[in-house]
């Protein structure tokens, strides 16, 4: 008996012994996993983005209530994730009046709605009476029969897509669009800022300097914290990063340039900078598909200075 | 044909689904992951309940066919194996009666399994969701119950062809999995082809019976209405068609068979 616990005693020194020993050997030769990677990495590798991308249009697919292509459906209609579509246009139409709002990209769904097309023959026809064949949006109360009467508990709806959303950024940290429009979902509907601060920051340390991310945190500090000073210097270190990353790109994301500087621009107006305001408004004016509504604004902001 | 054997040949099997262990280990591995998934938070809110749906009912539509398939697929070659199957055909039972109980049998007792998987699945949702769409939950069972019998009988029949359980149920599964995956698209993809293969999967596409008429989980996870009772109806009529000529199939196919 004293010698089985002897041996024991001695075989757990020796795996003790090893591990010490082999530890920081495997570390230095595990290049990958002593950078980030972490116990999905290692097992998955790069086939972890082919389903971060199948949860993402999970999501999508959850946003649509199940109404969603498949993979031998037309997907003419829904060729771009519509979660991302409504959060970067939604309030972006609002500063620029570029004839694109919430209400209008429904409107055009709507029309849209044609993925499934005419029913082929009876089985096809049958077959969705058990399908979801109609458009709805969760943040409108999805496809429930028993809608809510609160709008705000209705657009709460939207929350069931967060987990996709949670899981897609788990799989792929470096799709900075999966933290835009979480965050984006979790402000707005949600009213849940503190969440959406604290997971826009997990997306800048695995991006650091993400022009898109920095903006959305300079919006949460502008909209919810009305901390105008750390909104202006979170959308003016958004521009520098956009102006090192995506200007040289073939196509750099305009629309990203063009939410920065308005917001700049609105805030500068508000704070009473109107020259800065008005040489904000100027650069949105270059890239603008409708300068002549820019300039209109200008005309506004310098109303507005000599008023002052 | 005396309902009375076939009933006594179906309590037999039905017992099977209590001995075995495949049942309360594709249970209990059933709870053990979807109280995982519940127990995740995401964003600090505790009112997100459709992923948790889902993943139940995927699980529960897996166990559910491993259950019936593989019960199926052992219930006539195993008595072969075992050659009890001389002494059940001395008694005065017919083997149309034999194929019928142990259809019925395995149908039963997947209708068992398949109510404790729905209660768990039910008590699961409700306390997150605290709603209570008892429509929509009655015709997921029975469709889903429906789809176990017209796989049941398939399987049966399979397992009159092939010599090994084991071989049946591989082919029920690939064509069940194939069939609720593909099934209700073959006829998109056979306007893509060339002839004679759209002559081939059109036969194919109208010949399978379609399992998606009894895949209603959709309008579970998202809280839809029940689906149009009418089509509801007809697809159960379409469901125990498709059994009815399995089930004929066997019959003749057992009646024929060399059992030495």
């Amino acid at each position: 008996m004293r010698l089985a616990l002897l041996n024991l005693v001695l075989l757990l020194t020796l795996s003790v012994s090893l591990a010490t020993y082999l530890e920081p050997r495997y570390s230095k030769l595990s290049i990958r996993g002593s950078q980030s990677g972490g116990l999905i990495e290692t097992l998955m590798g790069d086939s972890r983005r082919l389903f971060a991308t199948h949860f993402l249009l999970k999501a999508d697919a959850y946003f649509h209530s199940g109404f969603y292509p498949s993979i031998f459906d037309s997907t003419k209609s829904f060729n771009e994730s519509h979660i991302a579509e409504v959060s970067s246009s939604a309030e972006e139409a609002e500063e620029q009046d570029d004839h694109h709002d919430h209400a209008e990209h429904e409107d055009h769904d709507e029309k849209k709605e044609t993925f499934l097309g005419k029913p082929q023959d009876w089985i096809d026809r049958f077959c969705r009476n058990f399908l979801p064949t109609s458009h709805t949006h969760l943040d409108q109360g999805g496809a429930s029969e028993n809608k809510p009467g609160d709008p705000d508990e209705a657009k709460s709806g939207v929350r069931e897509i967060l987990p996709w959303l949670k899981l897609s950024s788990e799989l792929d940290p470096n799709r900075t669009e999966t933290y835009v429009v979480s965050a984006y979902w979790l402000r707005t509907r949600l009213k849940k800022t503190k969440e959406a601060e604290d997971f826009l920051r997990d997306g800048l340390r695995a991006n650091p300097g993400s022009p898109s991310i920095l903006f959305e945190l300079g919006r949460i500090q502008e909209e919810a914290k009305k901390d105008a000073t750390l909104a202006r210097n979170l959308w003016e270190l958004a521009l520098k990063k956009w102006q090192e990353t995506e200007a040289t790109k073939k196509e750099p994301d305009q629309l990203l340039l063009s939410q920065i500087l308005t917001h700049l621009a609105k805030l500068e107006d508000d704070q009473k900078q109107f020259d800065r305001a008005i040489g904000y408004w100027e650069l949105v004016k270059r890239i603008s598909p409708v300068p002549e509504e820019i300039e209109k604004r200008i005309t506004e902001v310098k109303a507005r200075k000599v008023e002052n | 044909m005396q309902l009375r054997s076939i009933l006594s040949i179906a309590g037999v099997v039905n017992k099977e689904l209590y001995r075995r262990k495949d049942f309360y280990v594709l249970f209990i591995l059933t709870t053990l992951i979807t109280g995982l998934a519940g127990s995740v938070s995401f964003f600090n809110d505790d009112k997100i309940v459709h992923y948790l749906k889902e993943i139940c009912l995927t699980l529960i539509w897996i166990a559910s066919l491993v259950i019936s398939i593989t019960m199926a697929a052992r219930q006539i070659p195993a008595e072969r194996e075992s050659r009890t199957i001389f002494p059940l055909l001395a008694k005065p039972v017919s083997r149309s009666e034999v194929v019928l109980g142990k259809v019925l049998g395995c149908w039963l007792a997947s209708g068992l399994a398949l109510i404790c998987f729905y209660v768990f699945f039910i008590l699961a949702t409700a306390t997150r969701e605290h709603s209570w769409p008892l429509a929509t939950y009655f015709q997921a069972i029975v469709s889903h119950w429906m789809l176990l019998g017209i796989v049941t009988a398939l399987t049966v029949l399979s397992s009159l062809v092939f010599s090994a359980p084991s071989s049946a149920a591989t082919v029920c599964f690939i064509v069940t999995f194939g069939i609720l995956l593909v099934g209700r698209h073959l006829g998109k993809l056979a306007l893509q082809m060339q002839e004679p293969a759209r002559s081939i999967a059109y036969a194919f596409y109208f010949t399978i019976p379609q399992l998606s008429f009894f895949d209603i989980r959709e309008f579970v996870v998202h809280n839809y209405p029940p689906a149009p009772w009418g089509a509801w109806l007809f697809a159960l009529l379409y469901g125990l068609v498709y059994t009815g000529i399995f089930l004929l199939s066997s019959c003749v196919l057992f009646r024929r068979k060399e059992l030495s």
